[in-house]
């Protein structure tokens, strides 16, 4: 194996009676890459990285961290993990300087210079200073947040994986979390669970959607750089924007669209807000394949509209993530609404 | 610091930092209290014997259920467990931590009640062998309760319930002996066998017998296993 390699997964899975939360997911993570694990609830993430942390074995398949068997190996693993679950459950009881204390105790970490310089770097990184002797019983759900992440941080791990981290955090606190998460991610790898596609896009070198379509169990609907995501579904968007006729007759939203449906190799149309009363705008669904700019140009023209605006671009990834995550069923509901 | 004696002494130091701790140690102390000094006076002789025989019940019914219902319960219902276990630490490490965090809080609630004899002790000569002994008892007692509840803790998310099955079972465990001397036959030895009351109450007469010693960190090792396998079952399921 590769010394890089920090993840090796093949054909994991999670079964639970009948029920199948993961369904033989393979994929490999290097060092250096930050990976968002993005997926709609209950699609598997959580139960994949409880796998990979060692808190639940997997019914068939394998995992390594590091080298190390999930399974055979766990105390290696462990250690060589920063791990934060989902809601950040900590001691209440404890204070924040304690309770990183307890932590350092079970990482084994020196006493002395070295945990003190741990315990700075931490408090400095995740912002935990102005709270740092009070009880977690009285840290709101945010401060919360950061002293998981400060425990996950503190021995300095090769590899962090974080379930939903940034949930409780306020936007501020949140784009200073990424933009660290993007530092660190030279020298280290990154598995970040979240709901949230622009902090993927903000954070991540690469991005694995996991998707339980269909009711199946949670399998890789994709993975790779977002671009390659975005290029791989297949369809393209031409954005559209038309202007009054020389009569100076701007057209209807339902007249934009049905001139746009008529072109041949549309295959949806749906109308947007238009920046300023002048305008009307409309969005065309195509195949990646073809380019049909042309024909919506003639199709604006033949009508006697002013063609304002006229783009192809990729699909945004909350498109491509709606197409791969939801199940045919979810998919009509979200048309009809 | 190894890894048990690090969730030891967390462990320990969290039951004060609740009023848990206090409310258990003064609560036994004054139940107790009230019923060793009704007795003594009835006895009007110097000796701590009342003591061994109202300290069990209170193990039984209150102490040992309150102490453990939290113990993995706790952890499970606010998800600390998934914290604490992701950490490099053996599941073993984790049960024996609490475990002995637990028997420590005993030993501080026995050591308070030393100031019963240390009281008699004034009144009058007082033999150490059998205070020895009882207090030896009264741990070896709170060592396979504790046990007992740490293993009903590990099954439920749920402190009452966790509270409720401990009772029962150390009540059941206690009080077999009468129900033995009822059915007697091989039945009847079988529940004089398996009997905390019959094992314990030559401890507080100043015996040590090696056989009731053994037997009860028997039970210990055994529900201490058995809270590990429940614990890694989380693996399994």
């Amino acid at each position: 194996m590769a010394s890089d390699l920090m993840i090796h997964t093949k054909g994991l899975t999670k079964r639970y009676d009948e029920f199948v939360a993961v369904d033989r997911i393979s994929f490999d993570v290097h060092r250096g890459e930050v990976v968002g694990f993005l997926g709609p609830n209950g699609a598997g993430k959580s139960t994949t990285m409880r796998i990979l942390t060692c808190f639940i074995s997997a019914t068939d398949g394998v995992a390594k961290v590091h080298g190390f068997d999930v399974f055979e190996e766990p105390l290696e693993v462990r250690k060589r993990i920063g791990y934060l679950p989902q809601r950040a459950p900590l001691y209440p009881e404890m204070t924040v300087h304690e309770y990183l204390d307890f932590c350092g105790d079970l990482r084994q970490l020196a006493s002395g210079e070295t945990r003190k310089k741990a315990v700075r770097r931490v408090v400095e990184v995740c912002g935990l200073r102005s709270f740092y002797t009070k009880e977690i019983r009285n840290l709101s759900h945010g401060q919360r947040q950061r002293v998981g992440l400060g425990q996950a941080l503190l021995h300095d791990p090769s590899l962090l994986i974080l379930d939903e981290p940034t949930a409780d955090l306020d936007p501020n606190e949140k784009r200073e979390f990424l933009t660290y998460l993007r530092d660190i991610g030279e020298n280290r790898t990154v598995i970040l669970s979240t709901h949230n596609i622009s902090e993927v896009e903000y954070a991540c070198t690469r991005t694995l959607i996991i998707s339980n379509k269909d009711g199946k169990g949670g399998r890789i609907a994709a993975d790779g750089p977002i671009e390659a995501i975005r290029a791989g579904s297949g369809t393209v968007r031409y954005q559209v924007a038309a202007g009054a006729s020389a009569e100076g007759t701007l057209p209807t939203a339902a007249q934009l669209r049905d001139a746009l449906s008529a072109v041949k190799g549309a295959t949806s149309v749906r109308e947007l807000a238009a920046p300023d009363a002048r305008a009307v705008k409309a969005e065309v669904v195509g195949s990646k394949d073809a380019d049909i700019r042309r024909d919506l140009r003639d199709a604006i023209a033949g009508k006697g509209w002013d063609l304002l605006e006229l783009r192809r671009e990729l699909p945004p990834l909350e498109d491509v993530f709606r197409e791969l995550t939801l199940g045919s069923d979810r998919r009509d509901r979200a048309a009809a609404a | 610091m190894n890894s048990t004696l690090i969730v030891a002494r967390r462990e320990f130091r969290s039951n004060f930092d609740s009023p848990i701790g206090y409310v258990v140690i003064a609560l036994s102390l004054l139940g107790v209290g009230a019923f060793f000094f009704r007795d003594y006076w009835t006895i009007n002789r110097a000796t701590i014997y009342p003591l061994f025989t109202w300290l069990p019940w209170a193990f039984t019914f209150f102490v040992i259920p309150a102490i453990t219902m939290r113990l993995f319960s706790e952890e499970k219902r606010t998800g600390t467990i998934e914290l604490l276990i992701t950490m490099p630490v053996r599941d073993r490490e984790v049960v024996l931590g609490k475990y002995l965090a637990t028997l420590a809080l005993v030993g501080v609630l026995l050591a308070l009640t030393l100031t019963y004899p240390l009281l008699i002790g004034r009144l009058g000569n007082l033999d150490p062998y059998p205070i020895a002994a009882g207090y030896l008892g009264m741990l070896m007692h709170a060592s396979a309760g504790i046990a007992i509840g740490l293993f009903f803790s590990s099954v439920t998310e749920n402190q009452i319930i966790a509270f409720m099955l401990t009772a029962v079972v150390l009540l059941g465990l206690f009080s077999i002996d009468y129900l033995g001397a009822a059915v007697g036959g091989t039945l009847g030895d079988i529940f004089a066998f398996v009997s905390f009351q019959r094992r314990l109450a030559p401890f507080g007469r100043g015996l040590i017998d090696l056989r009731h010693v053994v037997y009860f960190l028997s039970v210990t090792v055994f529900f201490l296993m058995l809270t590990t396998r429940q614990l890694e079952s989380r693996k399994w399921k």
